[in-house]
C-alpha cells in the first residue's frame, strides 16, 4: 500500500488545521513545563517521620512529636500550625506561610514546616516577611 | 476469489433507484465497518498501550460528506457503543472517554467540513478530529482518574492525536480517491452486483488469522463452552441492568478492602461469563494509575526511590481509583453481553449494524496489507451486494 504525499490533494486549510494543532503542542508542553516548576508543596519534618502535601489542597496534619501532637494547617495556598502542645506557642504566632522556603517551627515538639518548590530555579518571590 | 474480484473491481456505478437512499442503512453499514476495523487495529502492534492509530475513524471521515447531519452523528454513537458491547467496555470509564472523545471530534470534524468546504480535505478534517478527541479525553482523565498529573502527558497526547490525525487523514483521502463504493455512495448510484461472489465459507477454522498454540485452542474452547453455557442461560437485557445497579452500589464503596473484593468477584463474573480479558495489562495499567498518582506527592513519606517519594495518601487514592477503574472494567465485561440490544431506532441501527459485521467477519479473509485499501473496498462491495 502506497500513498503519494504529493498526490494526496492538501489544501489551503489542511496546512492551516496543521500549524494550529502543532501550536497546541507547542503551548502545551510551555504551559505543562512551567506549571510543574511552579507547584508548591508543604514539607513537614517530625520525630517519627517526613510528610509532604501539595499547598493548593486544603488539608490537615496530625505530627506526633515527644511532647504530643501539633496540628498543621493547609488552607487557601497557606500552611500554619494551628495547634501546638508546647509551652510558648510561637509556631502558633509565626503565622502562615506561603513561599518557597519559608518555614514555620515547633522546636520542643520538634516540628518543622517548609514550603518546597516543585521546580529547582524557583526560589520563590520577594516577601516583606522573610527579611 | 480472485475472478468475482476483478469484474468488481470493473463494476460501473449503475443509474436505477439504489440503496444508498436508505440512508439508515448507509449508517449501519459504515457503523459495522467501525468496529471491523477496530479489530483489525486491535491486532496491529501498539507503542503504548493507549496509543492507537485510530483506523476504526476511516468509515466516520467517509461519512462527513456522505451522511446527512442527525445520522452523521447516530454513526458516531453508534460507532462507540457497538465497539463498547463487542469489547465489553460499555460501563466502564474507557466508554465514557471514548463517547465523549467521538461525539465532540465528530461535531468539530462536520463543522470544519460545512465552513471550510472546498477549503479542505480529509487530511485536515482528520487532523482536527484526532487533536480534539485527545484533548477531550486529556480532559476527562484529569477530572475522573488520574487528577493534576494528566496535564504532565498533555503534549504527548495531543502530538499522538496530530501524528496519528495526519497519517488517519491521507490514508482517508486515498481510499475516497480509490474507493468503487465511496464513488457509487456520493453518487448515489447501485453497482452492478457481484457476478458470483456466493462463495461463503462458513468454516470457523479458516477465519483465524493464526495458527494458535494447542494449550491457547484448549483454553479458547473452554471458555466458548462457559460462554455458550452462560448465554443459554442469562437474559442480557437482565444482566445488563444487574451490572448498572452493582456499578452504582460499587461506586459508593470508599475502602480498598470492599472495593478489592468487588474486583475479584467481578473478575469471578467475566470469568464465568467466558470473557476475554487479561490480568497482566489489568496489572500493567493499574500500576500506571498508581504511578500517576504519586507524582503529586501527599501524606506521610513512606520510601524514596530517587527524587520521587512515596507518600501515604497519594499511594492509598492511586490503588483506589485502580481498583474502581479495572472494577468496572470488570463488571462491564461481564454484564455486557453480546447479543444485548437497545429498543428504538438508534438500537434498529445497531441491530443492523451488528448483522453487517457478521456478515464483515465472513468474508475478511481476503484482507492484506500490501493491498489494504483494494480490500476494504471490495469488503464493502460484497457486504453491501449481499444484502
Amino acid at each position: 500500500m502506497k500513498i503519494n504525499l504529493f498526490k494526496a490533494h492538501l489544501r489551503p486549510l489542511d496546512f492551516v488545521i496543521f500549524v494550529l494543532a502543532l501550536l497546541a503542542v507547542i503551548g502545551s508542553s510551555v504551559l505543562v513545563l512551567g506549571r510543574q516548576s511552579g507547584t508548591r508543596y508543604v514539607q513537614i519534618s517530625g520525630d517519627s517521620g517526613e510528610w509532604i502535601a501539595p499547598l493548593d489542597r486544603d488539608a490537615e496534619y496530625r505530627i506526633p512529636g515527644p511532647i504530643g501532637t501539633t496540628l498543621v494547617h493547609i488552607h487557601d495556598g497557606h500552611a500554619a500550625i494551628v495547634e501546638s502542645p508546647c509551652a510558648n506557642q510561637l509556631c502558633v504566632l509565626s503565622g502562615a506561610i506561603s513561599e518557597p522556603n519559608q518555614w514555620v517551627a515547633c522546636l520542643p515538639n520538634k516540628v518543622f514546616v517548609r514550603i518546597v518548590s516543585g521546580g529547582t530555579t524557583d526560589e520563590g518571590a520577594i516577601d516583606a516577611g522573610t527579611y | 476469489m480472485q475472478a468475482p474480484t476483478d469484474t468488481l473491481r470493473n463494476a460501473p456505478c449503475r443509474t436505477v433507484a439504489s440503496r444508498f437512499s436508505n440512508t439508515p442503512d448507509v449508517t449501519a453499514l459504515l457503523a459495522a465497518f467501525c468496529f471491523f476495523l477496530s479489530a483489525v487495529e486491535y491486532m496491529l502492534p501498539k507503542p503504548l498501550p493507549f496509543m492507537r492509530l485510530g483506523i476504526a475513524n476511516l468509515p466516520i471521515l467517509l461519512a462527513v460528506d456522505l451522511l446527512p447531519f442527525r445520522w452523521f452523528l447516530l454513526l458516531a454513537a453508534a460507532k462507540v457503543v457497538g465497539m463498547s458491547i463487542i469489547s465489553g467496555t460499555l460501563f466502564s470509564y474507557v466508554a465514557l472517554f471514548s463517547l465523549a472523545g467521538t461525539m465532540v471530534a465528530a461535531l468539530v470534524m462536520r463543522g470544519i467540513r460545512k465552513s471550510g468546504r472546498q477549503a479542505v480535505s480529509p487530511v485536515g478534517i482528520s487532523i482536527a478530529g484526532a487533536v480534539t478527541s485527545n484533548a477531550i479525553q486529556m480532559l476527562i482523565a484529569r477530572y475522573v482518574i488520574f487528577g493534576e498529573v494528566a496535564w504532565l502527558i498533555a503534549p504527548l497526547f495531543l502530538a499522538t492525536g496530530l501524528i496519528t490525525g495526519t497519517a488517519m487523514g491521507l490514508f482517508a483521502a486515498h481510499f475516497a480517491a480509490n474507493s468503487q463504493w465511496y464513488a457509487c455512495a456520493l453518487k448515489g448510484t447501485e453497482f452492478s452486483p457481484p457476478a458470483s461472489s456466493g462463495t461463503q465459507s462458513s468454516d470457523t477454522a479458516a477465519r483465524r488469522p493464526k495458527q494458535k498454540s494447542a494449550r491457547a485452542q484448549r483454553r479458547d474452547s473452554r471458555r466458548m463452552k462457559r460462554r455458550e453455557a452462560y448465554e443459554a442461560r442469562i437474559n442480557a437485557v437482565y444482566s445488563a441492568l444487574a451490572g448498572i445497579a452493582v456499578a452504582v452500589f460499587f461506586l459508593f464503596q470508599r475502602g480498598l478492602f470492599p472495593k478489592t473484593i468487588f474486583l475479584v468477584g467481578f473478575i469471578l463474573w467475566a470469568w464465568l461469563a467466558g470473557k476475554r480479558f487479561s490480568l497482566s495489562s489489568t496489572l500493567v495499567v493499574s500500576l500506571g494509575i498508581v504511578a500517576a498518582n504519586l507524582l503529586i506527592p501527599s501524606g506521610r513519606v513512606l520510601a524514596r526511590i530517587g527524587p520521587l517519594a512515596i507518600t501515604e495518601l497519594a499511594l492509598i487514592e492511586g490503588i483506589s481509583k485502580a481498583l474502581t477503574f479495572e472494577g468496572l472494567m470488570y463488571l462491564s465485561k461481564a454484564a455486557i453481553m453480546p447479543s444485548l440490544r437497545f429498543p428504538g431506532r438508534f438500537g434498529i441501527i445497531i441491530a443492523q449494524a451488528f448483522r453487517y459485521y457478521d456478515r464483515i467477519i465472513e468474508y475478511r479473509e481476503g484482507l492484506r496489507p500490501k493491498s489494504f485499501v483494494r480490500d476494504i473496498d471490495l469488503l464493502l462491495q460484497k457486504v453491501w451486494a449481499q444484502a
